[in-house]
């Protein structure tokens, strides 16, 4: 039913109707945090992941954060869910070392490299509750 | 001078205060407040006897300094011979500039693992950072007091599987005037420093530095691996015993050759810094184990090192080696046979060199199980029956414990048969494997289909799914590779998971070792490398292979969801004394997959993984582990534990994830909990009480 429509809105009633929903195809970050984030990877998480896609970082067989491996892993999951795995997982070995408004734009390079479109708002960490009604889905014409 | 002299003579006083305790002590246990080795003491216990902190007051902690780390503004030496100081970004483009190949791709010095422990002696904190540089600061102010740069970042990328960190120091005094603080770094040297002043140590190598890779085989300084890192490092702290450095070193273990360097343990000597002797871990010509390694395989294999850090015993004379997987971690059809003394605990007579004791807990290691931590040393009793004994942590999840005088097995070791059925060409698993009978492991082991998630039927399915066309086995299945037929092997612990560096704590007085572990599963994909003679391999190759294997190689969940049951971390309490659990508690609620929205409605017991790498600190009255989460806003904490049953007490907001372990020391009077966290660039900080608390409960008494 998620898959249904994309909306032009961070956030719009969902066909369910229970509560708000939103989709990373909505713009749910911005393209400076995305920047951000991008030196962040560069010093964090490179020497592991790639920001290539179909390339694996230099340290060793950590899984590609772009294409297939993060479309399979995160379809069907909310930008909390994508938010906190980041966030209380990495980087190996200093999980919640950064600051979360850091993972906040760890999490927007990510979008970024996975062709989610930038909107005009950043995504914000302190604001959980609205990143657990985003959905991270294919396209509607996927 | 003046102040120097003055500062030397109360010194002098406290070493003669202290000195009979200190140089006398038993071989567990932190003296007067201070904490003079990398794990409190030399038995890696991470205790201290203090409790100014306690249960009642833990959660009025406070920040009391917070020091940032160095590492974000270097040095580098100008052709005319002076010194440029810039933040680190600017100082890298300029080596860079200077030596286009000079870092391996992706690899520039980087300052983030900060996984430094530091040592608290005479009121001074001393530790290293990931780039190398040693730094004295103020127990009580955290101000800055010298930094020894040796300016390491300038040869190249530390080896391969170790990138830029490091984990401590060591400190030696002859008990008068001289203090030494000695560290290894990422290019290979040996660094000696006056505690005092930080001035590099006259009489010691070439002017405080001893090369590490001189003497050892195929250790070229003027050669880089495959990826353009150097091929030798040092990332944990030495360990110095009867005035011996013993220290371990970092070598490279994803590698498309056979040919690697040897990882010997070696000693020098802490006054002259003169080589002493080395333990040969990869045995050479006509030495014990040699026999080991069939087809004269020991005359090109390496590693085989102790990367982690070392225990020793002053009064017995021993140091204990932890030794890791021989060359390489995951394919032995180039060096069949047992491989003495890969992944063992060797006794070590620290005069001599020669070997005291052995025992390899993995014949031919296929699974990366280096010993990944100290053994800790602790006297127990056991039926009635004193014992020095030794407990070594694992990777797979044993303790294996002996009495350290003689090696002898407290609890019988069982040598099982394995599975040695593999799709491996050239590969001869060993048929058997060594099994303690006592304590139970620590955590989960192998895989099997009932180890799977079924929080609810559904996912029970996906992760049936996800499995398919994967071997599954218990510990110590065999490698597989992926063949067409099967996928490769679903194994666990990987050498990530079970116990790692941080190691156990140990109470002394109750005889009760606690330690972290991770519950972590993998598969391996190998390649045959393009540019190099190993039939098989693993982990990163050249840029080309990067493309073809991009992607995960392990079962996927989907939504985000774990493969396996909880609890995904977790911390265990042994008594030593009967090898009882005492009690295991998950490290964290693990609210981050709790509260997934496929999850949320089940109300699920804590489920862990709330941990980072760095482990336990041990007191009087508490037990103290970092989290990643559970603080405000779900931030990282600092939290205590009730020693006798796992149950929290309280905790303290961390500003950010810690990194490394924490300790603790005394100091006018004050307290203080220390430990390094996270940030651009990384901090040391303190914790203590606050002055008022202090000041009233000193009134009441």
């Amino acid at each position: 039913m998620r898959y249904a429509l994309v909306l032009t809105t961070v956030l719009h009633a969902s066909l369910a109707g229970a509560e708000p929903q939103g989709s990373v195809w909505d713009g749910t970050y911005s393209a400076s945090q995305a920047d951000r984030g991008a030196r962040l990877f560069i010093e964090h998480c490179i020497a592991c992941h790639s920001n290539k896609a179909g390339e694996m970082g230099g340290h060793g067989p950590a899984p590609s954060v772009i294409g297939e491996d993060f479309t399979f892993r995160w379809y069907d999951a909310s930008l909390a869910d994508l938010f906190d795995a980041i966030r209380q997982t990495m980087p190996e070995g200093a999980p919640n070392s950064l600051a979360p408004e850091q993972y906040a734009d760890l999490t927007a390079y990510v979008l970024q490299l996975n062709g989610f479109p930038s909107g005009p708002r950043e995504l914000a960490a302190a604001s959980y509750e609205a990143l657990q009604v985003i959905w991270i889905e294919p396209h509607h014409e996927d | 001078m003046l102040a120097k002299q003055a500062r030397n003579l109360g010194r002098l006083a406290m070493v003669s205060l202290y000195g009979t305790s200190i140089l006398a002590a038993a071989p567990q246990g932190t003296d007067d407040g201070q904490w003079r080795v990398y794990g409190g003491d030399k038995a890696g216990s991470k205790y201290s006897p203090l409790e100014q902190i306690n249960r009642d007051n833990f959660a009025d902690l406070q920040v009391a300094w917070r020091w940032v780390s160095v590492d974000g503004f270097l040095s580098k030496t100008t052709t005319a011979g002076g010194e440029w100081w810039a933040p680190r970004d600017a100082v890298v483009e300029q080596l860079v500039k200077e030596s286009p190949d000079l870092y391996r791709v992706q690899n520039t010095p980087n300052y983030a693992n900060f996984q430094a422990t530091p040592l608290m002696v005479n009121g001074v904190l001393y530790f290293n950072t990931p780039l190398s540089q040693g730094v004295a600061v103020d127990a009580a102010s955290g101000r800055t007091l010298w930094v020894y740069n040796p300016k390491s970042y300038e040869e190249g990328t530390t080896s391969m599987t170790v990138t830029w960190r490091q984990r401590g120091v060591a400190y030696w005094t002859d008990g008068e005037d001289d203090e030494r603080i000695v560290w290894g770094t990422g290019n290979g040297y040996l660094i000696c420093v006056d505690a005092i002043t930080g001035h590099p140590c006259t009489g010691f190598g070439e002017q405080g530095h001893v090369d590490l890779t001189q003497g050892l085989p195929r250790a070229d300084r003027t050669k880089r691996d495959y990826l353009n890192a150097l091929l030798y490092s040092v990332q944990s702290p030495p360990i110095v015993i009867r005035d011996t450095i013993i220290h371990g070193s970092s070598i490279a273990d994803r590698r498309v050759n056979q040919e690697a360097v040897p990882g010997w343990v070696r000693a020098w000597n802490v006054r002259t810094g003169e080589h002493k002797w080395d333990f040969h871990t990869v045995p050479q010509a006509g030495e014990e184990g040699v026999e080991t390694w069939q087809n004269d395989s020991w005359r090109y294999s390496g590693n085989a090192n102790v990367w982690t850090y070392l225990s020793g015993d002053e009064q017995l004379g021993h140091v204990y080696l932890p030794t890791g997987t021989p060359t390489n971690d995951y394919y032995g059809g180039h060096r069949l046979g047992e491989n003495l003394f890969a992944e063992s605990i060797v006794s070590v007579d620290v005069e001599t060199g020669n070997k005291v004791w052995h025992f390899q807990a993995v014949h031919h290691g296929l699974w990366d199980y280096d010993f990944p931590t100290a053994p800790n040393l602790l006297d127990v009793v056991v039926d009635g029956r004193p014992v020095k004994a030794l407990a070594q942590v694992s990777k797979q999840g044993f303790i294996y414990t002996f009495d350290r005088t003689t090696g002898a097995p407290i609890w019988p070791i069982e040598e099982r048969p394995v599975p040695t059925d593999t799709n491996m060409p050239g590969e001869k698993p060993w048929p058997t494997q060594p099994f303690p009978t006592r304590p139970a492991p620590f955590d989960y082991q192998g895989v099997v289909e009932d180890d799977l998630a079924d929080f609810t039927p559904e996912i029970r399915q996906m992760a049936l799914k996800a499995v398919e066309g994967y071997r599954l086995g218990p510990l110590y299945t065999p490698q597989m590779r992926n063949d067409g037929e099967v996928k490769g092997l679903l194994f666990r612990p990987t050498g990530a998971g079970g116990a790692n560096w941080s190691g156990a704590g140990v109470d002394p007085e109750t005889g009760i070792l606690y330690v972290p572990s991770k519950n972590l599963s993998g598969v391996l994909s190998f390649y045959q490398p393009d540019n190099g003679n190993l039939r098989y391999t693993h982990g990163a190759p050249e840029t080309q292979r990067l493309k073809q294997r991009a992607g995960s190689t392990g079962p996927r969940m989907p939504r985000g969801l774990p493969l396996l049951k909880p609890p995904y971390s977790r911390l265990t309490a042994i008594d030593m004394n009967t090898g009882e659990h005492v009690w295991m508690t998950p490290l964290g609620n693990g609210d981050r997959i709790r509260r997934h929205r496929m999850l949320r409605h089940l109300d699920l017991p804590p489920l862990g993984g709330d941990n980072g790498r760095g482990g336990p600190l041990v007191t009087k009255t508490l037990l103290v582990m970092a989290l990643t989460a559970g603080g405000t806003g779900n931030g990282a904490r600092l939290v205590a534990y009730d020693k006798a049953t796992g149950e929290e007490i309280a905790s303290a907001d961390l500003p950010r994830g810690a990194i490394g372990t924490p300790m603790t020391y005394m100091h006018d009077s004050r307290q203080y909990i220390a430990l390094t966290i996270g940030g651009t660039p990384p901090e040391l900080i303190a914790f203590a009480l606050p002055e008022d608390l202090l000041n009233r409960s000193s009134e009441e008494q």
